[in-house]
């Protein structure tokens, strides 16, 4: 992975350096509440509904051992022991005090991490696929492309005050495990017809209030002009975005009102001032990024193993685990697991301290010392030899990590809701516990299969709800919390917004009304293999809204 | 009002500073802005052009490049698009002085101010000058050198804004 050196080093100091002086300054009385939040948010420090949050940026969801057991120390030293992963492959603690924010900020220093941009109106974490390096589907590997973005967006000096939050996701994939589509720019990394390497380019893209689908404007970008054409992006949108209406102040809506036709040309004359300048990347540089992600040691020896086998034959649990949680890798002999965090009883990727410090385990002992977040709320240890896969699943197993529900019913993303956001309008965890306890049996929800339940607590959609086969969204009505269904939701290749099914249930409704969602498609799907997007697409809403409303 | 127009190179002095909107009389002293706009891009004489944070530069450049100096306004505290303004000033070649003047104008926001090529900048008060110097000194540090295939960063990075 990515190691600073003492450049890198020195910003990140610099910064925990001064957030300590604002800090002080405003504990102070120096520094007024409306200047300190603009400054505190861009170090990812939010005051929410009971104490500050603090988001941890953790870059396209890379971690090393060290950084996992840092994180673990916090949660237990500086928060209530446990942290909560994000949609967006970031940690946020819900707990810490403000006066001892900078010497959290200071401990992540000494891990090579840092909160920077993980909120305020700036660029912010560069995700990407959790497989990255890994899969099979994969082009090239995304990260040396993301790393390279990162460094340029990280305190980058033009876009620090955008119209709006700013968000990019990398692919390299067939399969899009980056829910490119919906981000301010997809960044889709291909081959052209001539073999050349380069980019296709989406525009556009969000959730929230007004989800839309990123719009392509390039078909192909060159390797070498990846950041000059994101600063013409970025600079286009920072002179033209709305800023009198902060829910139409991303860039989809000025795409949306431009169009993309002439918002493309705005950009390609803006990109024709910097086209070839001091932002195209040189073959040096991008050798340079590469070889900070160079594959690991893998044995040679590896897929000769036949313990992985036999143990699945001969261990019922395990089968099933390695049936849901493990998945195929680039190389043969090694696996991929999921260590899920969306045990029943726990908040969807919610993480002990304790937790957090088995998974570093894991991750140097079995996995080359790294372990990824991913987009829906779990950890992937990526490098796992197959024939210690049963010993790795024996430990997630001793700690409630290892239910084996990856892709299914119960594995579901859902935002902190009313629980802990001060935006947010109804609970989301209660409700996904509700959920949980509704389909408590597994075999159920194998047979139900891969399906994708998202669920945000308010119209902000920091759950996806709108890209959830199921989504539900938490709304008020007078003072109570009702629910919005929709279906037919998609971030990967085949994006589509979800359908509202019609008005909105109590809270109470909400589990049952999902289950006559699951009782339909069981009853109306062709076959065990048509999946649950499939048969909606087939059959349309008409009889899921009769069955949810009867 | 009285306030404190500060230079990058640590010069300041107290200036009185007037927009002259229509139906501001004009003092006749002091740092005066006037607004531009496309159709009238050359401000009074005596007076500095108060660029609209909507007036796209890039069409514009030849004209605005031949005036001494160009006030930029940060009117609200979450104003940004008079970075890209200055950096489009600079990358077309204007050597005139770049004011930055308004509410978002504070200290915590200089150092990359500065870094797009503005070069003075008009606080509240002497007592902020003098913070505002220190944190360009400490801005100023060096830092190690980063590695030379990291030589595409057109810009100075600092983890201090």
């Amino acid at each position: 992975m990515y190691q600073y050196d003492a450049y890198d080093q020195a910003l990140v100091d610099q910064r925990v350096a001064q957030f300590r002086d604002q800090t002080r300054r405003y504990l102070a009385g120096e520094l007024p509440e409306d200047e300190f939040r603009m400054l505190r948010l861009r170090n990812g420090l939010y005051v929410q509904r009971f104490a500050p949050m603090l988001r941890v940026s953790v870059p396209y969801g890379l971690l090393s051992g060290a950084q996992l057991r840092k994180l673990g120390h916090i949660a237990r030293r500086y928060d209530k022991g446990y942290g909560h992963f994000t949609t967006r492959q970031n940690i946020q603690y819900n707990w810490p005090k403000l006066e001892e924010v900078p010497d959290i900020l200071a401990e992540l220093a000494t891990v090579q991490m840092h909160a920077i941009q993980t909120s305020g109106n700036c660029i912010r974490n560069i995700t990407t696929d959790h497989l990255a390096g890994v899969a099979r589907d994969e082009l090239v590997d995304p990260r040396p492309y993301c790393e390279l973005t990162r460094q340029w967006a990280t305190f980058h000096p033009e876009f620090n005050w955008l119209p709006r939050k700013f968000k990019f996701a990398f692919s390299a994939s067939t399969t899009d495990r980056a829910a490119t589509t919906v981000h301010d720019i997809g960044v889709h990394i291909v081959r052209n017809d001539a073999g050349e390497l380069g980019y296709t380019l989406y525009v556009g893209g969000g959730l929230g209030r007004m989800p839309m689908l990123g719009q392509r404007i390039r078909d192909f970008l060159p390797e070498v002009d990846l950041l000059s054409y994101c600063e013409a992006i970025l600079r286009v949108y920072n002179l033209n975005g709305r800023r009198d209406n902060i829910h139409r102040a991303r860039i989809k809506v000025l795409v949306k009102d431009m169009g993309i036709d002439a918002f493309r040309e705005a950009v390609e004359a803006e990109w024709a001032t910097l086209r070839g300048g001091e932002l195209t990347l040189s073959r040096e540089q991008i050798d340079w990024f590469k070889g900070h992600f160079p594959a690991p040691a893998y044995r040679d020896d590896a897929a000769a193993d036949t313990t992985f086998a036999r143990q699945q034959a001969e261990d019922r649990d395990f089968a099933t685990f390695c049936k849901r949680n493990v998945r195929e890798h680039r190389v043969d002999g090694y696996k991929v697991v999921f260590v899920s965090l969306k045990a029943p009883g726990v908040a969807p990727g919610d993480i002990t301290a304790d937790q957090l410090d088995v998974v570093a385990d894991l991750a140097e002992r079995y996995s080359f010392g790294e372990a990824r977040s991913t987009h829906d709320q779990n950890l992937v240890l990526a490098d796992v030899a197959q024939e210690d896969v049963y010993a790795v699943w024996q430990q997630l197993r001793a700690h409630q990590l290892a239910t084996p529900n990856i892709g299914l019913l119960t594995d579901l993303i859902a935002c902190p809701g009313l629980d802990f956001c001060s935006l947010a309008n109804a609970s989301s965890i209660s409700v996904a516990q509700d959920i949980f306890e509704r389909f408590d049996r597994l075999d159920y929800q194998y047979d139900v299969g891969d399906i994708k339940l998202k669920m945000s607590g308010c119209m902000n959609g920091c759950g996806h709800h709108t890209v959830g086969h199921i989504g539900i969204l938490g709304v008020d009505k007078k003072g109570e919390e009702w629910y919005q269904i929709t279906l037919g939701g998609s971030a990967e290749n085949d994006a589509s917004l979800g359908d509202r099914t019609g008005p909105s249930v109590e809270r109470a409704s909400v589990a049952e009304a999902v289950e006559r969602i699951i009782q339909t498609y069981l009853a109306e799907r062709d076959s065990e293999e048509e999946s649950f997007l499939a048969c909606y697409r087939r059959v349309g809403m008409a009889p899921f809204k009769t069955r949810i409303y009867a | 009002m009285s306030t404190v127009l500060l230079n990058a190179d640590g010069q300041w002095q107290a200036t009185r500073i007037t927009r002259l909107d229509a139906d501001t009389p004009d003092p006749g002293e002091g740092l005066r802005l006037a607004p531009v706009s496309a159709e009238a891009l050359q401000p009074p004489n005596g007076t500095v052009a108060l660029l609209p944070v909507n007036l796209p530069v890039r069409p514009h450049a030849e004209a605005l490049k031949v005036l001494p100096a160009i006030a930029l306004a940060f009117d609200t505290a979450a104003e940004g698009r008079p970075y890209s303004q200055a950096r489009q000033l600079r990358d077309a070649g204007y050597t005139g002085r770049l004011i930055a003047t308004g509410v978002g104008v504070t200290l915590d926001r200089l150092v990359p101010m500065r870094a797009m090529g503005i070069d003075a900048f008009v606080l509240a008060d002497e007592a902020t000058a003098r913070a505002a110097l220190q944190r360009f000194d400490y801005a100023d540090q060096p830092l190690p050198d980063a590695d030379p295939a990291r030589g595409y960063r057109p810009l100075a990075r600092t983890g201090c804004i």
